[in-house]
């Protein structure tokens, strides 16, 4: 996975004084609002939760066979699978299709995976146009920016920004609500969609026991790139299945909740195999392709493992006192906010998004309000622990560090030493005090201050108070 | 065109990953004859409080925007069907084929207010037509009450463009149709297709409330890509 994140530092720190972007992102709050107050007034929210992260501990434990199960149904339903180690295979396959298709246009719905594999690059590439069909995502697409947010890819513009970026890429000026903007989106991908040979999509969920494929939605443009054009691949990671419609029945009352605070979202489309003889829509023929991209070696560690239960809901970047400041584009990947500091490194390596783990103040937001219940802070640290430990370039802690850790070691063996170390500071503090803090530390503590005050130092220590005492 | 072994590399690296070495562990058991007793129950609870779950999904409905309207006779149903189709100035709506409709007599009495209705069998071109039609009219195959959701399976004659392309859509339901949510739902399908040994429709579509969007500044708007307008008829005769 292509990442940006070594700029992270640069790039978040021109995000948190991005005041404007703040504003936006706050609508962001509304989502957490409606999600918190339908999990509420649900008898078994919570042990829905508990239910959903059980049947996917189950379900990633076995995921060889029911990854089987899932091709085999899918097959029997006159379906195709494919399968693909990486984004450069699972590229090649959609190329492939496309190419023995002679396919010119292909609509596509939001989906994280193609995103991960930089498909629509791909497509352009082989001289073939793909189209985003959200709202969000044909937004962003046609202002050459990437999503920042899973479920709302453009919370990052203003209607203003949009109706600017209407009048530049579609020659409709003037455009001043939100309705104008969606009516002339609505008459231009209409187009697309009865012209177009191809539809690609993600999947929600993968149903092993029926070969089913599930989408969720509010727009209506996966039902209509699953129903019009001939061809219809879906693009799916090895863990988005679940055993039985039963189960799926767990999940589709949980994720709309998390992810937009609906009780449902407007369209599920549950796809299984190809359209049957006799009927008049639905794609003639059907491809699946399943994508590991680095999803195995997470399986293998099992401290990593949980993070594939996610269900891409955002619910935990809505949350963050992080993401709220600096957005995702900061982030320099496709999967932004608390689960893609964990991801993210997982997917493209530590030594690529070594400081995503630091970007967060363990607060636990994001683990209250995962519907499957990740424990994301406990892996930040994992991911914070093994760059601390890791021997790659840049990797371990900085010299100046090692060096404090050592006095530090002495001093606490050395009971005069660590007297002095403080009562000297104690009596010298005086000229850096302001309103009983020390706002800017000198020499190469001085970083220790720049976003936070240190507290002044005790003239007296506890233990000189205990030995005389009082 | 998988790459030669992508597939086994894939599955062996996952068994691998779960410490297995091929050996599989218990997968868990779904039983028919489980699902047999289970189906006569939801069956009889649904029928025994239909009128509680009519007014549950009445009041779903409304709240995600739907309108519903409850026909207690075949001219009710036809006169709110022709009402909403000419206030939009409707002059072709496309229709599922079928019982549902042949029963209210609609072909030939919407074509006497000058509105034709369009089948998969009576138009050659049906999805192009589909995409310029104002209204679609469908059945449904279930309804749920505790989330104001209509659940449509595609069959030949049941095409998905029709409750899709229009911008109106109004879908007929009988009382019985209506259960309490999913977990109703999904034991009806499995049975269905473990014991009856019918194949699970080719596209099962959930549909709750008109296509929506909150993609400009979580702007909440009605009608992207699917229909602006979602309408009931409870045909409750």
């Amino acid at each position: 996975m292509h990442v940006n994140s070594e700029s992270f530092i640069q790039d978040s720190t021109i995000a948190v004084q991005n005041k404007t972007l703040q504003t936006r992102l706050r609508v962001l709050n509304g989502f957490t609002v409606k999600r918190n107050h339908l999990f509420a007034e649900l008898p078994d929210g919570e042990a829905l939760r508990d239910r959903a992260r059980e049947i996917k501990e189950q379900t990633i434990g076995n995921l060889d066979i029911y990854l089987s199960q899932l091709e085999e149904n899918i097959v029997r339903m006159g379906g195709t699978v494919h399968w693909a180690r990486d984004g450069k295979e699972a590229r090649a396959i959609v190329l492939e299709l496309a190419r023995k298709n002679n396919v010119r246009l292909v609509v596509k719905a939001k989906s994280m995976v193609t995103e991960e594999i930089e498909l629509n690059e791909a497509l352009e590439e082989a001289g073939i146009e793909a189209v985003e069909t959200d709202l969000g995502e044909y937004i962003v697409q046609l202002a050459n920016e990437k999503p920042s947010h899973i479920l709302a890819p453009a919370v990052h513009k203003s209607k203003g920004d949009i109706s600017d970026l209407f009048a530049d890429k579609l020659g409709v000026a003037n455009l001043k609500e939100a309705e104008d903007m969606t009516v002339v989106a609505r008459q231009r991908l209409r187009e697309k969609f009865l012209t177009a040979d191809m539809g690609i999509t993600g999947a929600n969920f993968g149903v092993a026991q029926t070969g089913t494929i599930v989408l969720v939605e509010n727009e209506g443009n996966i039902r209509l790139s699953t129903s019009l054009p001939r061809i219809h691949i879906a693009l799916m990671g090895i863990e988005k299945l679940v055993p039985s419609l039963d189960d799926l029945a767990v999940f589709l009352k949980i994720l709309a909740r998390s992810a937009s605070g609906q009780k449902m979202s407007s369209y599920v489309s549950l796809i299984t195999g190809a359209r049957r003889t006799g009927e008049t829509d639905g794609a003639e023929e059907f491809h699946l392709i399943i994508l590991d991209n680095g999803r195995t070696r997470i399986l293998a560690d099992e401290e990593m493992r949980e993070s594939l239960y996610c269900l891409r809901c955002g619910a935990c970047l809505n949350v963050c006192p992080v993401y709220q400041k600096i957005g995702g584009h900061a982030y320099g990947s496709v999967y932004s906010g608390p689960i893609g500091s964990i991801i993210t490194p997982a997917f493209a390596g530590l030594e690529k998004s070594k400081d995503l783990p630091f970007a967060s103040t363990l607060c636990g937001a994001c683990r209250e309000i995962c519907p499957v219940r990740i424990d994301i802070p406990r892996i930040l640290l994992k991911l914070r622990s093994d760059w601390s430990e890791s021997k790659l370039d840049g990797g371990g802690p900085p010299l100046l560090e090692k060096l404090a850790i050592k006095l530090w070691a002495f001093a606490m063996r050395h009971r005069v030493i660590y007297n002095l170390a403080f009562r000297v500071p104690a009596f010298l503090q005086g000229p850096l005090l302001e309103d009983g803090k020390i706002k800017q530390l000198p020499f190469a503590l001085g970083g220790w201050t720049q976003s936070r005050d240190f507290p002044a130092l005790a003239r007296r220590s506890f233990r000189s108070m205990w030995d005389q005492g009082n | 065109v998988t790459a030669r072994n992508a597939r086994e590399e894939i599955l062996g690296e996952i068994k691998r990953a779960l410490h297995r070495g091929g050996k599989a562990v218990p997968v868990r058991e779904e039983l028919v004859a489980e699902a047999s007793g289970q189906i006569s129950q939801i069956k009889e609870e649904c029928e025994r409080r239909r009128s509680e779950l009519v007014a549950q999904f009445e009041t779903e409905f409304a709240r995600i925007g739907g309108r519903f309207h409850r026909a207690t006779n075949v001219e009710s149903a036809f006169q709110y069907i022709r009402q909403v189709a000419t206030d939009r100035g409707a002059r072709t709506i496309v229709a599922w084929e079928g019982q549902l409709i042949d029963g209210i007599d609609l072909s030939q009495r919407l074509g006497q207010n000058g509105i034709q209705l369009l089948t998969e069998s009576t138009e050659a071109d049906f999805i192009n037509r589909s995409a310029i039609a104002d209204v679609g009219l469908s059945g449904v195959d279930y309804a749920l009450a505790d989330t104001g959701t209509l659940v449509l399976l595609a069959c030949n004659g049941h095409a998905r463009s029709i409750s899709l392309l229009p911008p109106v859509h109004i879908a007929l339901v009988r009382p019985q149709q209506m259960l309490s949510g999913l977990s109703d739902l999904f034991p009806l399908l499995r049975y269905a297709s473990e014991t009856e040994g019918r194949d699970l429709s080719s596209a099962i579509t959930f549909i709750t409330g008109p296509s929506r969007t909150a993609d400009i500044e979580l702007t909440l708007v009605v009608g992207v890509h699917g229909p602006q307008q979602l309408h009931m008829v409870l045909l409750d005769w």
